[in-house]
């Protein structure tokens, strides 16, 4: 029996914000282009693989709010720095899927009906560029975290996520932070992976989040990915709580 | 129980966790050899201790010894 997920649940995270209350779809598309090769005399045609491209297209509700879709989406379009986002699909919860990317918002629309809210368009076109290691910029993984707040004196191992075998192309994982009270000493979050579920290693270790800022980041590897993956954090701040998002895919 | 030492993996500077206990680069730890096969092949951790550094010291200059006159040997 399929295990069928609600579109409701979807969640929307772009570089340091969890944009989720402001979208209403979320549109991503991996195209894989060909170029013909049929020749004369042929009765079929023939292609050849050619180069693999990721699309997302997010719309939803237009709102002026400091932080929200209006501001965040006018200040990516141009933006020197690629962006990182992280479509959770369906509710959250560790080891349930995501979408990872790295993507430039390449058009932002709005919509004033005359009788329906006023909305908003993006649409992005995911990139490797600058980030080491980043084979693909737009592939489907786990989620890390459920995207819960933790106070600085409970984080530690997150539960690990079982993908029953290991891989050998690498990965990518994002990091966003929207929420950190956590005050007198950075944060350190990182991936680890294991062959066993018992023995771990660092698989990625993210920059250290300063105390009380929000921030993201995208890092990729290469070579082995073992079986389980897990989210481990730790602080050397005193008091708060951090809010954060990991979801890791494999190449 | 064999003893290992942190290597840092791929990256150089991955930190390992055995039992609970998180291992940094350049740490040594003593763990029983179940469950660390794999940090073994994939260049985590390195059985036995670090590899020392050369320590050999430069041998100090021999003064020469003073040659002794030789004494003159006396002829028939």
């Amino acid at each position: 029996m399929p295990t069928f997920i609600h579109g409701k649940d979807t969640a929307v995270y772009i570089d340091e914000f969890d944009l989720s209350s402001y979208f209403t779809s979320a549109d991503t598309s991996i195209n894989n282009s060909i170029a013909e090769t049929t020749a004369y005399g042929a009765t079929d045609a023939s292609f050849i693989m050619g180069i693999r491209s990721g699309t997302l297209s997010l719309s939803g509700m237009w709102a002026g709010d400091t932080d929200g879709s209006d501001e965040e989406l006018q200040a990516l379009l141009g933006n020197a720095t690629t962006p990182v986002i992280t479509v959770r699909e369906g509710s959250a919860s560790i080891g349930s899927g995501a979408i990872v990317a790295q993507a430039n918002e390449t058009s932002y629309a709005i919509s004033s009906p005359v009788a329906d809210v006023s909305t908003v368009t993006a649409d992005f076109e995911c990139s490797t560029n600058n980030t080491t290691n980043l084979t693909f910029a737009l592939a489907s993984g786990v989620q890390l975290t459920a995207g819960a707040s933790i106070a600085h004196g409970s984080l530690g191992n997150l539960s690990s996520v079982d993908n029953s075998a290991s891989s050998a192309n690498g990965g990518a994982g994002t990091l966003h932070v929207p929420t950190n009270t956590i005050s007198g000493g950075v944060t350190t979050i990182k991936i680890q992976h294991s062959a066993n579920n018992s023995t771990w290693a660092d698989l990625i270790t993210f920059t250290n989040v300063s105390a009380s800022t929000k921030t993201s980041e995208i890092k990729a590897v290469s070579g082995t990915v073992n079986r389980y993956l897990r989210a481990t954090a730790s602080t050397a701040g005193s008091s708060g709580s951090i809010t954060f998002m990991i979801a890791f895919a494999r190449f | 129980m064999p003893k290992y030492h942190v290597t840092g993996g791929p990256t150089g500077d991955a930190s390992i966790e055995i039992a609970g206990k998180t291992y940094n680069v350049g740490e040594s730890f003593e763990a029983p050899s179940k469950d660390l096969k794999w940090l073994i092949d994939d260049g985590y951790i390195k059985a036995g201790a670090p590899a020392k550094t050369s320590s050999k010291k430069q041998p100090e200059p021999v003064e020469p010894e003073a040659e002794e006159p030789e004494s003159e040997k006396d002829g028939d």
